[in-house]
């Protein structure tokens, strides 16, 4: 399969990421992020926030135990390029250890990876070298999908619920006698593509509570080299290769008609 | 293909945005009722506040403790006494810059009341005071001679005692030869040795009056 034939005009892609990790000494992190913000205020200037409060569960034999370590609090660092309409489309994420450049679809345009990954060769070797980060642990490129009735109103029954097996292969087979599937639905698996280079394929498909019947289906494809560390260039032909294995599975996880729909 | 368990060498299965979880209906059995003490008080991962920009920080020893009250999602910073909205977390590095520049200035003015008092002893026992210390002095004014620059930077300063200088530092010299005495403002840390180096000058060779021993030593 060619890059091409994997290519549609309307996916239901609500968000792409590119990401490198990294961890930087927090010292120098913070010390550092000030000056970072002044740099890349020309294209981002928009700085913004996200506070996590994370609370760490674990399940031993089905049932839930809180970790005995503490709950943690962080900050991650936004900042969002602008915007004629004033909508948040081009960003970047800070985090100790990691950068990460987002692309949001606005309207009916789902944008594509070419403008994400030019950004990523700009800033990585900019990043690197304000924060004396020389070598990366791994990558991660990633794929966030909405089905609902605004952007995939073709899954959408006319009794108003989402046809989730006619958009998703791993839906369309289900054994035992039903007459349709609804929400819950949350489910993860990660795959595991090359095991020489560790490379993992992860879905998720759970419900969005931010609309109606709207389902969220997540790809992340995330390459880990565990015996050696990438260099920036390496770094970059791996985001491409994981951009390749999320167009590969994409046409695996979409069906067919899905896939017709995504073209019209 | 097939699906393997999580292994360490593994990544954590971690999407790139916080993801709000909210847990509509659940049912609890158990011997005892659950603590809500183990939702309460979170850590805070950042201990290290910039200050001024980023030009100094202000180092914690230990993690601050964030204490969430459910009824108003509201946090207070145990010791700190800092309150401020579960939404609003991105402002307390600055809130805690500004708690601890306030007291350190009433401290130094002997002008601390009752209750600044007993937050500035608690807030005291966070603080990485000697690091604090020379983040914030002033860079001294030093003369030296560079005896190596190839393979490592070796400087013999004022004092006769001899440092090797790393590569960050290094650079600052590359304007002085082998043997070359210089001058140069220069910020020392723990042990006397040297962190930062700046406007480094060229010498003359040293006069035969030159009056060393009123000069103090360098660390």
């Amino acid at each position: 399969m060619t890059g091409e034939q994997l290519r549609y005009k309307n996916p239901p892609i609500v968000e792409r990421t590119v990401g490198v990790y990294h961890r930087i000494p927090q010292d120098i992190f913070e010390s550092r992020l000030p000056s970072w913000a002044e740099k890349i205020s020309q294209e981002y200037p928009i700085p913004g926030h996200l506070a996590e409060w994370m609370i760490d569960i674990e399940d031993r034999n089905g049932v839930p135990f809180v970790k005995s370590l503490e709950p943690k609090a962080r900050i991650i660092h936004l900042f969002w390029q602008k915007h004629p309409k004033n909508l948040r489309v081009h960003g970047m994420r800070l985090r100790p250890d990691r950068l990460v450049l987002h692309l949001l679809r606005e309207d009916k345009n789902a944008h594509s990876f070419e403008e994400v990954l030019p950004r990523m060769k700009k800033w990585l070797p900019l990043w690197a070298e304000h924060f004396g980060v020389t070598e990366l642990d791994g990558i991660a490129v990633e794929y966030c999908n909405v089905l609902d009735g605004n952007l995939t109103p073709q899954f959408i029954d006319p009794n108003g619920a989402l046809n989730i097996a006619a958009a998703l292969t791993v839906f369309s087979n289900f054994p035992g006698r039903h007459t349709g599937i609804t929400t819950p639905y949350d489910c993860k698996a990660r795959l595991v593509l090359e095991e020489t280079k560790p490379t993992f394929f992860d879905l998720r498909v759970r419900a969005d509570d931010r609309s109606q019947n709207a389902v969220r289906v997540d790809f992340v494809v995330r390459i880990f080299p565990s015996a050696k560390k990438l260099n920036l260039d390496e770094a970059i032909t791996e985001i491409e290769a994981g951009h390749q294995h999320i167009l590969e599975q994409f046409a695996c996880f979409f069906t067919q008609n899905a896939k017709e729909s995504f073209n019209k | 293909m097939r699906f393997v368990a999580e292994t360490s060498r593994q990544p954590s299965f971690d999407f790139n945005r916080p993801v709000t979880q909210a847990v509509k209906e659940a049912e609890y059995t158990g011997r005892t009722e659950p603590s809500h003490e183990a939702f309460r008080d979170f850590s805070f991962e950042q201990t290290v506040i910039p200050l001024e920009g980023g030009q100094h920080s202000l180092r914690l020893r230990k993690p601050l403790v964030l204490r969430i009250n459910p009824e108003n999602l509201r946090f207070l910073v145990k010791d700190w006494g800092i309150e401020l909205d579960c939404l609003e977390l991105s402002r307390l590095p600055r809130e805690l810059a500004r708690r601890f520049l306030k007291l350190l200035n009433a401290a130094e003015n002997e002008d601390l009341g009752e209750s600044d008092q007993a937050d500035w002893l608690r807030i005291s026992d966070y603080i990485d005071f000697q690091q604090f210390t020379i983040d914030r002095s002033a860079p001294r004014y030093l003369e030296g001679t560079l005896r190596r620059n190839a393979e490592m930077v070796l400087v013999e300063w004022h004092d006769g005692s001899r440092e090797t200088l790393d590569h960050r530092l290094g650079r600052a010299l590359s304007e002085v030869d082998a043997g070359e005495r210089f001058s140069a403002f220069a910020k020392l840390g723990r042990d006397g040795k040297t962190i930062a180096l700046e406007r480094v000058s060229l010498l003359q060779k040293p006069g035969e009056r030159e009056d060393w021993e009123s000069w103090p030593k360098r660390g």
